[in-house]
């Protein structure tokens, strides 16, 4: 037991419990780590970098010079000489096309008032006018009419009709079935497209007989129910018709306002918000955006207010704290942020500021912090958490060699045990391989997909809830932890359990003994056995029970023919199972009867047909063969017992000579005394010789059953006092004193009393011989319910260095050594005795203490 | 003096068998098979038998049959079958004694005598019938006299162990059970567990049976009870 202590049940689950803490630290150091990557190179270079160092910062301030860039744009947009200005034209090609700037002018073809452009939008955004994206149907449908040249004109219905009215146009028709009329109809209802019907045959002409139009058709793009006209026009359609750089380009059009509508959205919301977050005293970031092309500066520092000083501005602001500057061109990117991506600084400004070629950016953030912003809660943030980033790293590293041993720990004691080298399986192990598998795996997936979807929704709802990036809460909130760490506690939890059963699985050669594969494979095998055996011998039931099912469904229709047909098929099926059964019943009768011992017993077979007469007939040769194998064993017996009955009259005329030869000799009148005693051990020998010969007859024929025994009731107490009166001289040569203790009532058993005698009289010539001098004997007669049962207890003379069995078992066993006296035969031949007659003899032995019972079944007059 | 016929196929064994007898003061002739015995019978005077089963040309059963048919001298068995059918055999077919190989040189001159004296004197001879003299086979008790005898030798008893001979005697053939015993000759109501009668009895069988192991007269019924054999 002792140096096992690590196979040992407490410290498995020791290590367990250790390497769940393990995976919780390593991931709580992943995390953590992960949150501040620059935690790792202020390891390597073993020196602080502050905040104001790493790319976050100036990150912080791309975010807000993105806002504040963005603002600037709407002010310009939404704004003449630094007022709100409702009736401004908008050109939507502006708004669309992110680097050209608000000129207050129609540049591109399609311009709107500020305040229509507002209105509509709103208009569309809540689905108060109709449009293609809210499903809505057109109620003044557009007609597309194509002319000779393939340039396009478009039409309102209502306005096309007007012309058809009034004769400006007509349809040029060549057939009867489509009037006028009709296609007007269809153009109403706004179903008439293009190929509906080839050709030109339904071209539209001008009243002087020329071909305006070659064809036309209903729109069927992308479109929004104009709620205001565009400036310089009564309609979108007009300057679609009009405008050679919108011609045919209706759908582009749409579009167009569409995306306007968008940006427009964005801007205002922008513009609304207003710009108070990043005004002087509400931040440490000072901006100076300066438009060079429009000579205008933006910045929310008055100390840089004048155009005019911009360059003495700018070099102001590199003097102290964090500064970017950006120009068109790369070469003109100043920074003293480290990892500040010049190329990213510079897009962005181009793409958010107001002008793309000529401008200036420069950005500044104190990093004395005077004023509690942003910037300096992230600071705080960055300083707490990179402080303890190192710690965490080297806890990373520790917990995961931890774990790794505990792992390969685990991996190693698994499935053992100190008290023994045996592979031990658990309950798990027992499940089938590949359902195991499942099941760990998708408990595991389980685990994990509910705490990441409930990490998920926390962070969202925090997020949306402050405003702050998801992972610099994760550092700060004790619910987003509890998921984290739960997700590490269940991989942890299952992959032991997954690991170490497929560990313990291995050691043990169950993965595939024990695998769902293996078992299937198997049940089919056998399938496939029995099919094979059975079913070609079972194929006349199948006919016969095919056939008579078949009569049965017959006899649902009711024909007369069919039902008698199928009552017939009933009948029989009864006459087969009452003979079948009968048959089973003689069959049984019969191996009931040879099982009883009546080995000679015949099943009668002539009545008998088919499988059950071939039973019956193997049943009889079983019996034959029995019958014969008892009949040799007997006579193997009885030849057994002849022989040594024989053999004991050949050696008993011998022996007569020589008993009665030496009796002669001892009445010779020797004197020496040494012939004397040579005489009497002659004598003593030549008994025992006798005795031996005499009882190994008796012995033979009672272990072989051969003797007759003459059955009678006899009272087991009389005999008892009888044995005594025989032996009390006997017991008082040797000064024992024998204890009587008999029932009142008579003990009778049902016995031969002449075998009986026999078997009392070995018992107490066995007590005579081999009890201590002076001791007393206990002689014991009890009447029980059923049983009558003696025993006799002595002290024996002679240490008793021999078990209970080898002492009736002397005449097969020739291994222990003789007694002296008497053949030795006596006990065994009582015990076979009293077997023969079905009683019960036992000896027990206890120290010196020899105890013979015999238990004889009780008669109940 | 009487003469005995010993026949047994075993030379030694019939020597050894003369010197006994012959110290005993009877004359003896020897046979060595039953053809031999038959003869010896034809020419001498013989007044008892000793006679072998197992010998060679004719067997002691038959030679005890052929005897039989014209004799009725005593014919004593000396065989080594020692099985009951054997003593049965023998014993029905004529045969007055049956005496097991190897034997007691004691016991088998006892049971000459026994059988010569029954034969001689008590077989034939006048019996003193009054009214107080029970008998079986040899055993003979004159209560008058308060004197028993067995082949016409006294036999000395206590008064208890009289008394149950007696009584058996008086009722010889049926069998008595300890308890019946006990309170006939102690009058009185057995108590529980006792040897005594068994004790006593033992003690008659050892003074009137020539083997008291192979009773002739006062016979043990085991389980039941004791009796006098009615012969």
């Amino acid at each position: 037991m002792k140096g096992k202590w690590y196979k040992s049940r407490p410290w498995k689950w020791t290590l367990i419990g250790m390497s769940h803490i393990f995976s919780v630290i390593l991931i709580i150091s992943l995390v953590w780590v992960m949150n501040c990557p620059e935690a790792i190179q202020r390891m390597l270079e073993s020196r602080t970098i502050n905040y104001e160092e790493t790319n976050a910062i100036s990150q912080q301030m791309l975010t807000d010079t993105m806002h504040i860039l963005g603002y600037i744009e709407a002010e310009n947009r939404f704004e003449t000489d630094g007022k709100y200005d409702g009736d401004k034209i908008i050109d939507i090609t502006e708004l669309t096309v992110g680097d050209r700037m608000t000129s207050g002018e129609n540049v591109y073809g399609i311009a709107y008032r500020l305040d229509d452009l507002i209105s509509w939008e709103e208009a569309f955004r809540e689905d108060r006018i109709n449009s293609s994206s809210s499903g809505g149907v057109m109620k003044d449908p557009i007609v597309v009419c194509e002319k000779k040249d393939h340039t396009y004109e478009y039409y309102y219905f209502s306005e096309f009709k007007k012309k058809i009215d009034d004769g400006e146009f007509r349809f040029v028709m060549e057939t009867e079935d489509m009037t006028s009329f009709d296609i007007l109809n269809q153009l109403k209802n706004g179903n008439w497209y293009e190929g509906s019907y080839s050709g030109n045959r339904y071209a539209v002409m001008e009243k002087e007989g020329e071909i305006r139009y070659v064809n036309c058709w209903n729109y069927d793009g992308y479109w929004i129910e104009e709620m205001f006209a565009p400036e310089g026009a009564n309609s979108l359609l007009d300057i679609v018709n009009e405008d050679s750089r919108w011609n045919g380009r209706l759908e582009s059009a749409y579009n167009a306002v569409q995306t306007a509508f968008d940006t427009l959205a964005s801007e205002k919301t922008q513009y609304e918000n207003g710009l108070e977050e990043y005004e002087e005293g509400n931040t440490n970031l000072t901006y100076l955006y300066a438009d060079k092309e429009n000579k205008k500066l933006y910045t929310n520092c008055e100390e840089y207010g004048e155009y005019d000083d911009l360059e003495q501005s700018v070099s102001e602001m590199k003097k102290a704290g964090q500064y970017i500057l950006v120009k068109p061109t790369l070469k003109g990117f100043e920074s003293n942020i480290d990892g500040a991506g010049s190329q990213a600084w510079k897009s962005h400004v181009e793409a958010y500021g107001t002008v793309s070629k000529d401008f200036l950016y420069a950005a500044k953030v104190d990093t004395t912090y005077p004023i509690h912003d942003s910037y300096e809660s992230a600071a705080d943030l960055y300083n707490a958490a990179a402080d303890k980033a190192g710690t965490f790293c080297m806890l990373g590293i520790i917990s995961l060699i931890g774990l790794l041993i505990a792992i390969v720990w685990l991996t190693i004691v698994a499935g053992r045990v100190p008290e023994d080298k045996e592979v031990h399986l658990n309950r798990f192990d027992d499940v089938k391989t590949e359902i195991a598998a499942a099941l760990v795996i998708g408990l595991w997936i389980g685990c994990v997909a509910i705490l990441g979807f409930s990490l998920d929704s926390i962070s969202m709802g925090l997020t949306y809830d402050t405003g702050y990036a998801s992972s610099e809460l994760a550092l700060n909130h004790p619910a987003l932890w509890a998921c984290v760490c739960g997700m590490a506690v269940a991989s942890c939890g299952w992959f032991l359990v997954g690991w170490l059963s497929l560990v313990r699985r291995i050691k043990a050669r169950t993965v595939w003994k024990n695998s769902a594969l293996r078992w299937l494979m198997i049940r089919l095998h056998r399938g496939w056995n029995w099919a094979v055996t059975y079913i070609p011998s079972m194929w006349k039931l199948c006919i016969a029970l095919g056939v008579f099912l078949i009569t049965q469904w017959l006899m649902a229709s009711g024909e007369w023919v069919l039902v008698m047909s199928g009552l017939a098929a009933e009948a029989v099926v009864v006459l087969y199972i009452i003979r079948q059964e009968c048959g089973k019943k003689q069959i049984l009768k019969g191996v009931k009867r040879i099982a009883e011992g009546e080995v000679d017993y015949k099943i009668p077979v002539e009545k008998l047909k088919g499988e059950e007469r071939e039973i019956a007939e193997y049943i009889n040769k079983i019996g034959e063969g029995l019958d014969a194998a008892v009949e040799a064993s007997l006579k193997n017996e009885r030849l057994k017992t002849d022989l040594i009955t024989n053999v004991s009259h050949d050696i008993k005329t011998p022996l007569t000579s020589i008993i009665n030869y030496i009796d002669l000799l001892k009445r010779e009148n020797f004197t020496d005394p040494k012939v004397l005693g040579y005489l009497d051990v002659l004598e003593s020998k030549a008994q025992r010789l006798k005795t031996l010969t005499e009882d190994v007859v008796e012995a033979s024929k009672v272990s072989s059953g051969n003797v007759n025994l003459q059955y009678m009731d006899i009272d087991l107490a009389e005999m008892i006092q009888q044995t005594s009166g025989e032996f009390s001289e006997k017991f008082e040569k040797r000064r024992l004193k024998e204890v009587l203790s008999l029932p009142e009532e008579p003990a009778i058993i049902c016995a031969d009393g002449q075998r009986m005698w026999r078997v009392i009289e070995n018992i107490y010539n066995n007590a005579a011989k081999y009890a201590m001098e002076g001791t007393r004997i206990y002689a014991d007669l009890k009447v029980e319910e059923k049983t009558v049962a003696f025993s006799l207890k002595n002290i024996s003379e002679q240490p008793l260095n021999i078990s209970a069995d080898e002492l009736t078992e002397r005449f097969i066993r020739g291994d222990i050594s003789r007694s002296t006296e008497g053949s030795g035969l006596g006990l065994s031949i009582a015990k076979n005795i009293t077997e023969l007659m079905h009683g019960d003899f036992e000896i027990y032995l206890d120290g010196d203490l020899f105890r013979v019972t015999i238990t004889m079944p009780r008669v109940i007059k | 003096m009487y003469r005995i016929l010993v026949c047994d196929d075993d030379k030694q064994i019939v020597d050894a068998i003369e010197i006994y007898l012959t110290q005993e003061g009877y004359e003896v002739s020897k046979a060595y098979d039953g053809m031999e015995a038959l003869k010896k019978l034809q020419e001498e005077t013989i007044d008892l038998l000793v006679i072998d089963v197992m010998m060679p040309k004719l067997d002691g059963i038959r030679t005890t049959l052929k005897i039989r048919e014209q004799n009725n001298m005593p014919i004593i068995i000396l065989s080594a079958k020692s099985e009951d059918v054997d003593k049965i055999l023998g014993l029905n077919i004529g045969a007055d004694d049956y005496i097991t190989k190897p034997f007691n040189p004691l016991e088998l001159i006892a049971r000459v005598k026994s059988q010569l004296r029954r034969f001689t004197t008590l077989g034939s001879a006048v019996r003193t019938e009054g009214d107080h003299v029970y008998s079986t086979g040899g055993l003979s008790i004159n209560d008058d006299l308060k004197e028993v005898t067995v082949d016409g030798e006294q036999v000395r008893l206590t008064p208890i162990e009289y008394n149950i001979l007696l009584f058996l005697v008086k009722n010889q053939g049926r069998v008595f059970s300890i308890e019946q015993i006990y309170e006939t000759i102690w009058n009185e109501e057995a108590l529980g567990a006792d040897n005594t009668v068994a004790v006593h009895i033992r003690h008659i069988r050892e003074k009137i049976e020539i083997n008291p192991k192979e009773p002739r007269y006062l016979k043990v019924v085991w389980g039941v009870g004791y009796k006098v054999e009615k012969l």
